[in-house]
């Protein structure tokens, strides 16, 4: 008998089904994965389980938990899962009690857990098995980093020495460091415990190391599952082989790069510092924190330059100053042949240099039309006439396959590809020379980030457009940088092509970005 | 340098801004009344006086000294507790303040602690029975108490509790040292009809920051660890939803303060509000002034307090530089 049971799960809101006649099979010490890409119905499926779905769900079907339909009384429900379900979620920043120490949040989950047969997990065993250490209990959240907190999260889920863990896209908010080493200790748990996993990611390839059976989802609907070797070596679906063909990323052809290197720089970078100093009344008392610590660099016309390294390493802090939204404390910058600081940019020259933001959801003003939104940046241009700003808002969003017709609507009537899309068009308004692009696809599904990468690649060649991409997938700056600049602590540690540079990493952080790479699907 | 270390340089500072308020608002309150048209000795004396007996009372009352010495004067007066002379009574401003304050603190207080009791738990049964019959109960009351004026309110106690059941006084004050028991007595219904619209805007903000807590991801990890929905609301929501609730507090506290006059006339309560009333219809500068300051001390403490308990209850602020 299966641990999870579901049978015709369907669930829906005002009418409109989210998942529907789902069924499936959770064997006991099965690490089962579910695939799919936003509003799949992969969340609410988990959430089912768990009796933790939005109180306006419509819910049929039958689930059953260790051979016994789940309760329908709410307390026993939380018993349930108390005790027997641990569950980790996408955020861990938001997922734990900004009021309270980590310490405290694990041992209430101990005390709720309530195990009588067998010996209750102390503190100190907990955060050891998820590695932190007896120190971090006394922490709370905000004096953690995003790993810490994933590891205290995980530490809250297995307090009630569950039988089934519910891991709910725990890596995609982390760096792809941390992500390495959550999965692995996730993956190196359940094989201690013989814990049954349910695990739910829109990645592929993190699904593909850590399960061995697998379900992809597509709107509501699961559309293939089975172990994951023959699912993914004789995919049935059509979508599971699009996924697929999705997460290889290949090296776009430019055979043109090379030549472009020996001309003169578009933007020049010189020894460039940004330090930060806490306020009050000690300056002493806290040494100022160096974001950006004597970067030199060049980038020449028509270059796709990749800037990689860990969150916090002082890469978007340098983006920042580049595009004119910061200030350097030391050092200057030259873009065009004109010397600014940061904010001093003159307008006519920040509109040869655009920035795309990593989030399309929360970089668009919900209130304004996109026509509103994508005409913004053209005032830099000083006055045009009412023609010539409708041609230019035309031109922008044609060029990135988009219609006319769509200027006259908002935000949220669009897919996050779409709003990718209106960001980059948006950047393209103001006809720049250099682009930067800050994550430009990690916000987005896997089945759509090759078409935006393309729409970029397309762009760069009908426009010679010059290109900083700031990023932490090492795949998909394989796949587009001419050049890449490796990035830790405020300092670029590494320079090279991506194809010399990942065959032989020199520096320690190369290397650790290499060793946390998920491999790829054998095709 | 642990916690203790930060909260001690996080009192510091506060104190060092309180103190920083004061003087600059102290600085503010003189220039504006020193720049006022109308001398106070003219107003005195009546337009008939001569000029010699007008010079007379204006070298008397110390009018003649140059600005920034009557400035010191007065604040260094203050610091030792005499806020001078009432021009129109001829009484010490410290003294009628003191007086009146007898009445207004405890009825601010007796406000404060009954609408926090009676708001705050129907804020949060609201929160917690969103949507349902109760919730929309519930907030329709609060919203009735936003909108019936206090006074009448106020009058409508009195009709009930102090002439038809004749339980409580129907207004006026006898000192604390006369007969402590009758003055409390004294202070129920005003208490009330002050609380009425306090305990409604709590109720409804306290609502409102707990419907936008529950949202948060922290009630999804409670519930799974094995709480119900209100456990986990009552556990890890409550404290996170106070936040904005006690700014709303302390605002409410200073205007209690100052804001009781109308109240205060209904019941014939000698409070600070009259006494301030008084004193500008009548151009009293010497009183206008002293009770002005004490109002900027009792907000500005109640704005510390507040400050305060978001470092006890938040512990994100304590040590960030604000």
């Amino acid at each position: 008998m299966a641990l999870v049971e579901i049978d015709h799960l369907t669930i829906g809101f005002d009418g409109h089904a989210a998942v529907s006649d789902l069924s499936l099979r959770i064997a006991r010490g099965d690490r089962f994965g579910i695939i799919g890409e936003s509003g799949s119905g992969k969340s609410l499926t988990a959430l089912s389980i768990a009796g933790l779905l939005p109180e306006a769900a419509q819910v049929s079907g039958r689930i059953a938990f260790d051979g016994t339909p789940l309760p329908d009384n709410e307390r026993a429900m939380a018993r349930l899962r108390g005790k027997r379900i641990g569950m980790v979620f996408q955020e861990p920043m938001t997922a734990l009690n900004p009021l309270m120490t980590i310490g405290e949040q694990i041992e209430e989950a101990i005390n709720l857990a309530g195990i009588s047969e067998v010996m209750p997990l102390a503190l100190p065993d907990l955060l050891d098995e998820v590695g932190l250490a007896p120190g971090h209990v006394g922490r709370f959240p905000h004096q953690l980093s995003g790993g810490q907190r994933q590891r205290a999260m995980i530490a809250i889920a297995l307090a009630s020495q569950p039988e089934l863990m519910i891991a709910d896209e725990p890596t995609s908010a982390l760096d792809a460091i941390t992500q390495r080493t959550v999965l692995d200790l996730i993956a190196e748990i359940c094989k201690r415990r013989h814990m049954t996993l349910l695990f739910i990611s829109h990645d592929i390839r993190a699904v593909a190391a850590l399960c061995d059976r697998v379900g992809v989802m597509r709107a509501g609907e699961l559309v293939e599952q089975g172990e994951t070797g023959d699912v993914f070596r004789a995919p049935q679906a059509d979508y599971t082989r699009k996924l697929l063909a999705a997460s290889r990323m290949q090296r776009r052809d430019r055979p043109a790069a090379a030549a472009r290197v020996d001309g003169a720089p578009l933007l020049r970078v010189e020894s460039v510092n940004r330090v930060y100093r806490h306020g009050g009344l000690w300056p002493w008392r806290d040494a100022p924190v160096r974001a950006v610590d004597g970067v030199t660099l060049n980038i020449v016309a028509g270059e796709c330059v990749a800037l990689v390294g860990p969150s916090g390493c002082g890469k978007t802090t340098l983006a920042r100053m580049i595009v004119g939204l910061d200030d350097v404390s030391a050092g200057q910058l030259v873009f065009d042949g004109a010397a600014y600081r940061g904010r001093n940019l003159p307008p006519l020259l920040r509109a040869g240099l655009s920035l795309v933001f990593q989030d399309p959801f929360s970089s668009f003003d919900p209130r304004m039309t996109i026509g509103d939104s994508l005409g913004e940046p053209l005032h830099l241009l000083g006055r045009l006439s009412r023609d010539e700003h409708d041609a230019r808002l035309a031109e922008a969003i044609e060029a990135v396959g988009l219609s006319v017709t769509m200027l006259e609507r908002y935000p949220h009537e669009f897919s996050g590809g779409q709003r990718q899309r209106l960001a980059i068009a948006r950047a393209l308004v103001t006809r720049p020379r250099l682009v930067v692009l800050d994550e430009p696809v990690s916000a987005l599904d896997v089945s759509v980030r090759g078409d935006v990468l393309n729409l970029l690649s397309r762009l760069q060649e009908e426009h010679g457009l010059t290109y900083l991409i700031i990023s932490h997938d090492l795949d998909m700056v394989a796949a587009m940088a001419d050049r890449v600049l490796v990035m830790e602590k405020g300092k670029i540690v590494e320079e090279g092509a991506p194809q010399s540079l990942f065959a032989a990493p020199q520096h320690s952080l190369t290397k650790a970005l290499m060793a946390a790479r998920l491999p790829e699907i054998a095709a | 340098m642990g916690v203790d270390f930060d909260m001690t340089f996080f009192l510091v500072r506060r104190m060092a801004g309180f103190a920083a308020t004061l003087f600059i608002a102290a600085l503010v309150i003189f220039l504006l009344l020193d720049l006022l048209p109308g001398d106070p000795a003219r107003f005195i004396l009546g337009i008939n006086a001569t000029p010699e007996a007008v010079a007379a009372l204006r070298t008397q009352m110390g009018l003649d000294a140059p600005a920034h010495e009557r400035f010191l004067a007065w604040v260094g007066g203050m610091l030792v507790g005499d806020f001078g002379l009432s021009t129109t009574q001829r009484l010490p401003v410290a003294e009628l303040i003191a007086e009146r304050m007898a009445v207004t603190l405890p009825l601010s207080l007796i406000a404060m602690v009954v609408s926090v009791v009676v708001g705050l738990p129907i804020g949060i049964l609201a929160a917690m029975r969103r949507g349902k019959a109760t919730d929309t109960a519930l907030m329709v009351l609060a919203q009735t108490g936003v909108a019936i004026p206090n006074f009448w309110f106020g009058m409508l106690l009195t009709l009930v509790f102090a002439v038809t059941l004749r339980w409580l006084p129907t207004g006026g004050f006898i000192p604390w040292d006369e007969d402590a028991g009758a003055a409390m007595r004294g202070m129920i219904l005003p208490g009330l009809a002050l609380a009425l619209p306090q305990a409604s805007i709590l109720a409804r903000v306290m609502r409102t920051a707990l419907v936008d807590v529950t949202e948060q991801d922290f009630i999804r990890t409670a519930r799974a660890k094995g709480m119900t929905k209100s456990e986990a609301i009552w556990r890890h929501g409550v404290r996170n939803a106070l936040l904005p609730v006690l700014t709303i507090l302390g605002l409410q506290f200073a205007y209690l303060i100052a804001g009781t006059i109308i109240v205060e006339n209904v019941f014939y309560l000698p409070g600070l509000g009259r006494l301030i009333f008084t004193a500008i219809s009548e151009r009293d500068l010497v009183l206008v002034r002293g009770a002005t300051i004490v109002l900027v001390v009792v907000t500005t403490a109640t704005m510390l307090v507040v400050d305060l308990a978001y470092a006890f209850v938040d512990p994100r602020l304590k040590g960030r530089e604000a």
